[in-house]
């Protein structure tokens, strides 16, 4: 019983959200195959984009684990690399948006 | 043998410094000026003396740009044939417009300058011998007609164009352009189709201006036109960058 | 001279990231912006010349390329030094601010963007650099075509009426099916006299033909009119 995580955007970008997220799952399955091959150069791309982009779409905290995630990378802290990597496709899973 | 005396000129003006001076400088090119103070002294001058010529001031005593009123009145009771001259320390362009619109013929501004006044009398007044030839009248049917002549451009902005030429182009006149120019402005081979947006008379040079937009939903022509200015913009030597 | 102000300003926005270009597509377009992309320097420089924009939003990093690239092409090039940029990226350090100033962006702005600010700061760079006003020393020559009416006709002249006001000396080409008929289409004629107004914004405007042949004059002449 996964809570959900009700956010509040701007009606303006509602077109374009759906395929940000899709952008968004495409993200998870690229981390799920760099993970098995422990390439953490590819993790830390797609955090980078993810902390450059998820703000302006309205998600701050979802950017907040992109940066976050992106700090790990630099520093190949590996149980970090992999507890973000977990935060992001929680938080993907438990989204939900409200258009106002 | 016209009508008229072509020498004869009438003018309305609340003025008397002015009309005595201007009387002086229409004698040297031998016209006879009658000046009127007031529009009912002109009406009567008018009506007897059958001029060649008038001028009207904008600014009369009767208030304000009251002028343009009387202007209409004139061009209605007078008719087509004698030419107006509105004379007036107003001129903005759209003083000008309007009068030209009204019914003027041309426009001369206050303080006159001896030179323009005479040649634009001139024009007006030396040409008798053309009417002499009677005209046939074309069965309306038969009228339309194809016109093309030159023009220049004095300015181009990425809105539009602005023509300088000896013609006034009422606001609404379309026009199709074209020439060696426009086709490297525009990186089109076909002509320009545009509308005049408004058109005024340049105090400097006195010649006509008028300007037009481009089509805004043309991108590629207004993308072209960019270009073409950024490409050829020449910064004045001591001109400072707009920042 | 005052214009309508329905033509819309351009952007063009370089940058290899898909969801990035997305968003600004669409906050621009909202905002009534004419909205231009590429991915890559090439295609950057490609559109630079094609579209002229008003605006470049221009990412430091493009896939292996830098940003930096297509500012020294706009610096390169007088006609589009001009062209304001801002430098877009994720990456914020004082050191980049510092160079891509140096390098001859406008600003710099650090992803994510935020469309209120963005805006804020597109408008007020946008009103900053207007773009100029062409005059000329010899204004350029352009051939007009316009539509009249021919009213009167005499072996010597015209009466044209229109909503052009011709005067000194002008030369006018006139076509007509009526004059081709009479082998006068087209002629070549000059104003003769100052116009006249019929109605407010209409003239009538009194032409002599030049150069007309003995035959065409008296095909004229021998019209039989209404």
């Amino acid at each position: 019983m996964s809570q959900t995580i009700t956010v509040t955007i701007d009606a303006d970008l509602e077109e374009i959200i759906p395929t940000f997220l899709q952008n968004r799952q495409k993200d998870i399955v690229s981390i799920a195959e760099a993970l098995t091959s422990n390439d953490y150069a590819t993790i830390e791309s797609i955090a980078h984009k993810l902390a450059g982009n998820a703000g302006s779409y309205g998600l701050d905290d979802l950017g907040e684990i992109g940066s976050k995630l992106e700090a790990a990378c630099q520093t190949n802290d590996i149980d970090k690399i992999k507890s973000y990597c977990q935060s992001y496709g929680d938080y993907l899973a438990q989204l939900e948006i409200k258009f106002e | 043998m016209s009508e008229k005396t072509s020498n004869t000129i009438v003018n309305l003006d609340d003025d008397p410094d002015f009309n005595a001076i201007l009387k002086v400088v229409l004698k040297r090119e031998g016209y006879q000026l009658f000046s009127a103070t007031t529009p009912e002294k002109f009406a009567q001058l008018v009506k007897e003396l059958k001029p060649a010529l008038c001028l009207i001031d904008l600014n009369l005593d009767i208030g304000q740009g009251a002028g343009f009123t009387f202007l209409q009145a004139m061009r209605n009771k007078m008719g087509l044939e004698i030419p107006i001259f509105i004379v007036s320390r107003r001129s903005s362009r759209e003083d000008i417009s309007r009068a030209l619109e009204l019914g003027a013929n041309d426009f001369i501004t206050k303080p006159i300058d001896d030179t323009f006044v005479i040649q634009k009398v001139n024009q007006y007044l030396k040409n008798p011998e053309i009417r002499l030839l009677p005209y046939f009248k074309i069965s309306e049917k038969d009228w339309p007609c194809e016109v093309s002549f030159d023009l220049n451009i004095a300015e181009v902005s990425e809105f539009g164009i602005t023509l300088i030429g000896p013609q006034f182009l009422s606001k609404g006149t379309y026009l199709e352009l074209s020439g060696t120019f426009l086709k490297e402005l525009t990186g089109k081979d076909q002509a320009l189709k545009c509308t005049i947006h408004n058109s005024w008379i340049n105090e400097e040079n006195g010649r006509y201006m008028s300007f037009f937009e481009f089509d805004a939903n043309d991108n590629s022509l207004l993308s072209n036109v960019r270009s073409y200015i950024l490409a050829n913009y020449e910064e004045a030597p001591n001109e400072t960058k707009t920042e | 001279m005052k214009h309508s102000g329905k033509t819309s300003k351009e952007i063009l926005v370089i940058d290899d990231d898909e969801d990035t270009q997305n968003f600004l597509k669409k906050i621009l377009e909202t905002a009534g912006f004419q909205y231009g992309q590429a991915d890559n320097v090439e295609n950057g420089v490609l559109a630079i010349q094609k579209q002229a924009p008003h605006l470049i939003l221009l990412d430091y990093k493009l896939g292996e390329e830098s940003g930096f690239e297509v500012i020294k092409f706009l610096k390169s090039h007088s006609a589009y030094s001009r062209i304001p940029v801002f430098m877009i990226s994720a990456t914020v350090s004082k050191k980049l601010v510092i160079s891509s100033i140096a390098a001859g962006a406008n600003e710099f702005i650090g992803k994510p963007l935020k469309p209120n600010t963005l805006l804020q700061r597109i408008k007020k760079i946008l009103k900053q650099h207007e773009l100029p006003i062409l005059k000329f020393k010899e204004n350029p020559k352009v051939s007009a075509r316009s539509i009249g009416e021919l009213i009167k006709i005499n072996e010597m002249g015209l009466i044209l009426q229109s909503s052009i006001k011709f005067t000194g000396k002008s030369s006018l080409f006139i076509k007509s099916d009526f004059l081709k008929v009479l082998g006068a289409s087209p002629c070549r004629t000059n104003t003769a006299a100052p116009a006249v107004v019929a109605n407010p914004g209409v003239y009538r405007n009194e032409v002599l033909f030049q150069g007309m042949d003995e035959k065409t004059a008296r095909n004229i002449r021998n019209i039989k009119t209404t």
